[in-house]
């Protein structure tokens, strides 16, 4: 049956990327889905450099609605703006596009079938493989994170997700209520780009995970990778913390987190990243994360990866 | 007249601090301003801390429990049920002088654009004996928020029980960060209402701050939970600055707040090294370097490498100004923030 109203959101977060904006609208246009389903929700962080008029001009053609905020903020603060100016709306689905990302013309049909099902009432978010492309145009595929489909059970699959997408992309796709009114209720700093950060809403809720790719996403560097690692380290910490606090049944799940996995991978990801630095030419920070990876799993100065990134790093300084 | 003057809210979240509770509730209630309520969350505390808060009930406190340990969330909680004009966080095992709350109210209805006002605090023991300290500023004094900004990237100015807090700047200020524990919590919440609001300090020792001993403090590093905190906390500070262009001063503080930041990691490395804890003494130093690569140059991080590699024949260095003597007493007394206006608590009428 053919909903008379939209039911599925989809936010747009954009931030001066006047040059993409269209790219990433169309590829909302253009889902196979009925169109009067879709609500396009654009919150714009005081754009300068043209985005701003363009959305305004996609109101008019497109009817899509669009906030502006009063200055630019940090992306997490953004987010807290757009989840609070959403609170009003009435729908069964939302997914969240970022600046530059395109969506996969089936991937809005696919994720409402999946969810109509009245077998799958009880998931409330599909994680979705991903393709990447940097800002020269070029795509990267990452080693999909389970070999196939599978239902990802609430806590139970939580410390798995959280593990092996600890440097990986997702795009998600929620059931209304799944993030919470008050994003309070998550470290400040969640910005809710990759899948380690959006695990945290398999605590409360089960899902599915979707093995195809549903979207291509921007390869973006983190502004600040030292920060963007102690943040997933601290967010490891603190559910340690969380969990011998409470210290019950209720969180017997975050017994995976004492596993030493997560701190090779940890490892491993700033490995990747002092890597990327020094293809960029930043010696300094690429020094500096490899004393972060030697602090999370000091054994990673034995791996051959590690060796070959200091020599470099020792003969560049 | 009780009902002219504004309410102020005390709230005390209490976690098996059952021997401290008479001193705090009784603080609280024997306040000269007469219009105050005092809400007491208890976070499923496992002594008897219920049966001390609840002979305070007939007295109009309000007693509450949580039906599991919810741990900062609780002032969230709090803050939810206060009803005041002002609000003040209490912890339980931390004193107020009886004219704290008087004091601190009559400087704030004087001055609508102050969103927050600090007292000062001298430290007790477990067994009751204080430790005196200097006041952090030598003179009290309005400043503009903005100026106070860079401060709380370097220092613990006050904690919670030393202040009042404007209940919509609280709010427009987007409350308590629950993320932290509470000592970075407070550093936190100072800077944010900073931003929004002018800062009133009155160099009047009104709180006495409970403090347990250096032992117990490094076992809340343990964990290594404390220094990632504080590590993205003046991040996260630099960032909010910078949104705001007029607040360069703290980034300028950045590099100076990072290697601070650095030496105090130190510190809790060499205790660790004291305790022969030498994995937990390399990640701090480790730490320590990734917060500030100079720190390498420094005569404590000099003395964990030799001590740590087992090549050091001097065990008894000079740790004053690290993070070992945190509670010891400090040399303190520093200038106003720019900008600021001397205040004399006389014309307050208190």
């Amino acid at each position: 049956m053919e909903a008379k109203t939209y039911n599925i959101v989809v936010l747009l977060l954009t931030d001066n990327n006047a040059q993409t904006i269209d790219r990433s609208i169309q590829s909302i246009l253009d889902q196979s889905i009925y169109s009067e389903r879709i609500k396009v929700i654009a919150v714009d962080n005081h754009s300068t450099d043209g985005t701003y008029k363009k959305l305004l001009g996609y109101v008019k053609s497109n009817d899509i609605s669009v906030y502006r905020l009063d200055k630019r903020y940090l992306k997490t603060r953004q987010m807290n703006h757009a989840n609070n100016l959403m609170r009003h709306t009435m729908h069964a689905y939302m997914t969240i596009l970022e600046p530059s990302d395109v969506l996969y013309p089936d991937y809005l049909e696919r994720c409402t079938n999946l969810l109509d099902d009245p077998i799958k009432t009880d998931c409330r978010i599909i994680f979705s493989e991903v393709d990447l492309i940097d800002d020269e145009g070029k795509s990267f595929k990452q080693t999909p994170m389970f070999d196939e489909d599978r239902v990802l059970r609430r806590k139970k699959s939580f410390v798995e997700v959280f593990n092996k997408g600890l440097g990986h992309k997702v795009q998600c796709f929620y059931r209304a209520g799944v993030i919470p009114k008050s994003l309070f209720e998550l470290p400040h700093f969640v910005d809710f780009t990759d899948c380690f950060r959006k695990a945290f809403f398999l605590q409360s809720h089960p899902g599915i995970y979707m093995r195809t790719s549903q979207a291509c996403i921007c390869k973006t560097k983190y502004p600040d990778k030292i920060v963007d690692l102690v943040s997933r380290f601290y967010l490891i910490t603190r559910l340690k913390v969380f969990r011998d606090t409470l210290n019950d049944e209720s969180v017997a799940f975050l017994k995976g987190l004492d596993s030493e996995d997560i701190y090779r991978n940890l490892s491993g990801l700033a490995l990747e990243y002092a890597s990327e630095s020094l293809a960029d030419g930043e010696t300094g920070t690429a020094r500096r994360i490899l004393l972060f990876a030697e602090m999370v799993f000091k054994d990673i100065v034995h791996s051959d990866f590690y060796s070959e990134l200091k020599a470099i790093t020792v003969h560049k300084t | 007249m009780k009902e002219n003057r504004p309410l102020v809210s005390i709230m005390i979240p209490n976690r098996n601090h059952s021997m401290f509770l008479d001193g705090c509730i009784r603080g609280a209630l024997d306040q000269t301003y007469d219009n105050i309520e005092i809400i007491f969350l208890d976070n499923c505390s496992t002594d008897n801390s219920m049966d001390v808060a609840s002979k305070y009930a007939d007295r109009g406190v309000m007693v509450c429990k949580n039906p599991l340990n919810i741990t900062n969330r609780s002032i969230d909680l709090l803050a939810y049920m206060a009803k005041g004009k002002y609000l003040m966080t209490l912890f339980a095992d931390d004193l107020i002088k009886p004219t704290m709350v008087e004091k601190c109210v009559s400087i704030m209805e004087a001055h609508p654009e102050v969103g927050y006002v600090h007292c000062e605090r001298d430290f007790i023991d477990a067994d009751g004996t204080i430790t005196e300290l200097d006041p952090f500023y030598n003179c009290s004094f309005i400043s503009p928020g903005w100026s106070a900004l860079p401060i709380y990237l370097l220092a613990d100015v006050a904690q919670s029980p030393q202040c009042l807090i404007r209940r919509s700047v609280f709010d427009a200020a987007m409350g308590f960060e629950s993320e932290f524990d509470h000592v970075n919590a407070d550093k936190d919440l100072w800077f944010r209402l900073s931003l929004i609001s002018d800062y009133a300090y009155i160099r009047e020792k009104l709180s006495l701050i409970r403090v347990h001993a250096s032992r117990e403090t490094v076992k809340a590093f343990r964990n290594f939970y404390h220094p990632l905190a504080l590590f993205l906390t003046i991040d996260f500070h630099v960032r909010l600055g910078s949104e705001q262009e007029l607040h360069n001063n703290v980034l300028e503080r950045k590099a100076f707040a990072f290697h601070k930041l650095a030496l105090e990691f130190l510190g809790i490395a060499s205790f660790a090294l004291n305790e022969n804890n030498t994995d937990l003494a390399k990640q701090y130093m480790l730490f320590a370097q990734i917060a500030s690569e100079d720190i390498i140059h420094e005569e404590l991080y000099t003395y964990c490498l030799e001590t740590y590699n087992g090549t050091r024949t001097d065990t008894t260095p000079d740790l004053s100004g690290t993070g070992q003597d945190m509670y010891k007493k400090r040399k303190r007394s520093y200038d106003p923030p720019e900008g600021y206006c001397l205040i004399n608590l006389e014309d307050y009428g208190s």
